[in-house]
């Protein structure tokens, strides 16, 4: 029964997204190319001195992403800071220093780790004015390096990608504000809070006192799940009932997670002028997406040990209510999307099990990836993929008409490279610094051994993604992983970006080359298999010898 | 059962309004434009490849 409601709950989360996939895509794809402006953005234009219609180089669009970036860190740190003084504040003291840091740096990359127990340490006006905010911008913000790329691909000869501050308003108002708006409305009619209660005093029926918490949770919850943020106002995230509430909130939220990711290929389609182009950036991203989930849901729903086989699956760490399927799903989802939210614990996973969440994220969140970061991952990816098919049968490199050229490779390699040095350096480091080393195994790590490795191993693979998502069973509010983990995030999140601009910059100052009987065809099937292969092989060429050290050698056990 | 609503305390009693180091402030500060300036560096070295 179980598996036919699991069945049942794929299909139509399968036959949403397909009805979303043309709409969402071409309403994202208008979005972006037309010159009219509304009424707010005019305003707030004049605001911050910018002309609509002025045109950006790469280096102009990128310092406009770090200037408006590097303003949200220093303002969620100063909030936190200060949140002793503000309204709603529940009483609650500041934020102390590190941990400001690093959930300033958290919200402003779109990771959202949290190490902390958010209805214990954040106030109502963190959370809103600081942290839903973010929320917002942090995904309008990938979202428009996506786009800027995909206009590097489009265009010729031109020396701009797009204007970022047009973009990130665009993005914000028009695509995310009133997406949240409405999906916030759904949730609270599925019973997701939304008030300013604070802490509410029961009498439990036998007689105890039980504080219950409230919020304004609907409201971030929608965006926390739109924007591939992942932040939970509270501890549990969405394994809690206020914030997910059944059944059928826990496949919405799904749905909110993967709607934009899995729809921005069309808008790439659109953009370039070959929708099946996006198709093919598509079925690559779905492909690798049902793999995992499949791959995960047989290893959960075939626990081994006594427990398990009597429960019918491994149970540990799973929220009664949606069982082993719905687990999995979310599990699936929320890390191939960089969003990081949970329902379940991760940690508790079986051995194998609790890889796949890792692995996920390890394929660089491209399959669909977050708003934004997914495209521009997987772009990259194929730019690598018509490399090496050139290489192998020795067609002349090119995609959409555009040369790669040793330019383009050298920037599509740094950007593979990017995230495996953070996972890799910092996991080595938090066991290699002496004084460092003794903190993570008696303070952070709850589980020693192989179990311990495959933790910190996650908090930096889940960091350095912008995934944010956690594995538990690890105490990371401490002055190293504060401060490691926020660092990663901010070099894991813009010198990707820094790649990708230049990239786009380089894309759209050539012209387009005519397709010839050498050129590689990129949307037909043996390209999707080419470009997942190529996805995979590259992680796990980079990623296999640390997984033998934590999961795969607990698992081997 | 029977509930009551505690209402959100305007602000912690007491106490200063950033209790903590200010020297960790400032380092957490710099550690910021640090990381930013290396971003911008790496652009600066990515435009001329």
């Amino acid at each position: 029964m179980e598996l036919l409601f699991a069945g049942l709950q794929a299909a139509t989360l399968a036959l949403i997204l397909a009805l979303v996939y043309r709409p969402l895509g071409d309403y994202m794809a208008h979005l972006y190319t037309t010159t009219t402006d509304w009424k707010v953005e005019r305003g707030l234009y004049r605001l911050v001195g910018v002309d609509p219609r002025s045109e950006q180089s790469w280096p102009a669009y990128l310092r406009g992403v770090l200037a408006f970036s590097v303003v949200g860190v220093f303002f969620v740190y100063a909030i936190q800071r200060a949140q002793a003084v503000l309204p709603y504040a529940l009483g609650l003291p500041a934020v102390p220093e590190g941990l400001s840091f690093n959930t300033a740096a958290s919200f402003v990359t779109n990771t959202n780790w949290q190490s902390y127990s958010p209805e214990l340490t954040m106030g109502y006006t963190v959370q809103l004015a600081g942290l839903a905010v973010q929320n917002f911008v942090s995904a309008a913000v990938g979202i428009a390096v996506a786009i800027a790329l995909v206009r590097g691909f489009a265009r010729r000869r031109s020396g701009t990608i797009g204007n970022f501050w047009v973009d990130l308003f665009r993005g914000s108002f028009r695509l995310l504000l009133p997406f949240a708006v409405l999906s916030a409305i759904v949730l609270i009619i599925g019973g997701v809070v939304q008030n300013f209660n604070g802490f509410t005093e029961l009498t439990t029926l036998a007689g105890n006192t039980q504080n219950l918490p409230g919020g304004p949770v609907a409201s971030q919850e929608a965006i926390k799940e739109l924007g591939t943020n992942g932040g939970g106002f509270f501890n549990t995230n969405s394994a809690h009932p206020f914030e997910n509430s059944t059944s059928w909130t826990n496949l919405f939220e799904i749905v909110l997670m993967l709607a934009i990711p899995f729809a921005l290929p069309r808008t790439f389609g659109r953009m370039v002028g070959s929708n099946r182009q996006g198709y093919a950036i598509l079925a690559t991203m779905a492909s690798l997406f049902v793999i995992s989930l499949v791959t995960l849901t047989m290893l959960e729903a075939d626990g081994a040990g006594t427990a398990p086989q009597l429960a019918g699956g491994a149970m540990e760490g799973k929220e009664q209510r949606y069982g082993i399927y719905a687990s999995t799903l979310f599990g699936t989802t929320s890390t191939l999307t960089s969003t990081g939210a949970v329902n379940s614990m991760h940690d508790s996973f079986t051995a194998i099990g609790g890889m796949m969440p890792m692995l996920n994220m390890m394929l660089g969140e491209v399959a669909p990836g977050g708003v934004g970061s997914g495209l521009y991952g997987m772009l990259v990816l194929a730019v690598i993929a018509v490399f090496i098919a050139g290489l192998l049968v020795g067609r002349t490199p090119e995609y959409l008409g555009k040369k790669l050229g040793p330019r383009e490779i050298k920037l599509a390699s740094l950007y593979i490279l990017v995230t495996p040095i953070l996972v890799l350096a910092g996991t080595a480091l938090s066991f290699a610094i002496p004084g460092v080393r003794e903190d993570v195994e008696t303070v952070s790590i709850w589980n020693p051994g192989v179990h311990g490795m495959s933790e910190v191993l996650y908090a930096f693979t889940s960091a350095s993604n912008n995934n944010g998502s956690a594995f538990a069973g690890l105490t990371a509010n401490t002055p190293w992983l504060n401060s490691a983990l926020g660092i990663a995030m901010l070099l894991g999140r813009f010198i990707p970006i820094v790649l990708v601009l230049a990239l786009a910059g380089s894309l759209a100052a050539q012209d387009k080359v005519p397709v010839t009987a050498g050129t590689l065809p990129t949307y037909r099937p043996q390209f999707v298999g080419l470009l997942g292969g190529v996805t995979v092989l590259v992680t796990a060429l980079t990623y296999f010898p640390v997984l033998t050290l934590g999961p795969l050698a607990e698992g081997l056990n | 059962m029977r509930s009551r609503t505690c209402l959100p305390a305007a602000s912690a009693a007491g106490g200063p309004a950033f209790p903590g180091v200010l020297v960790l402030d400032l380092i957490y500060v710099i550690a910021v434009i640090a990381v930013f300036v290396v971003v911008g560096l790496i652009a600066k070295g990515v435009e001329k490849l």
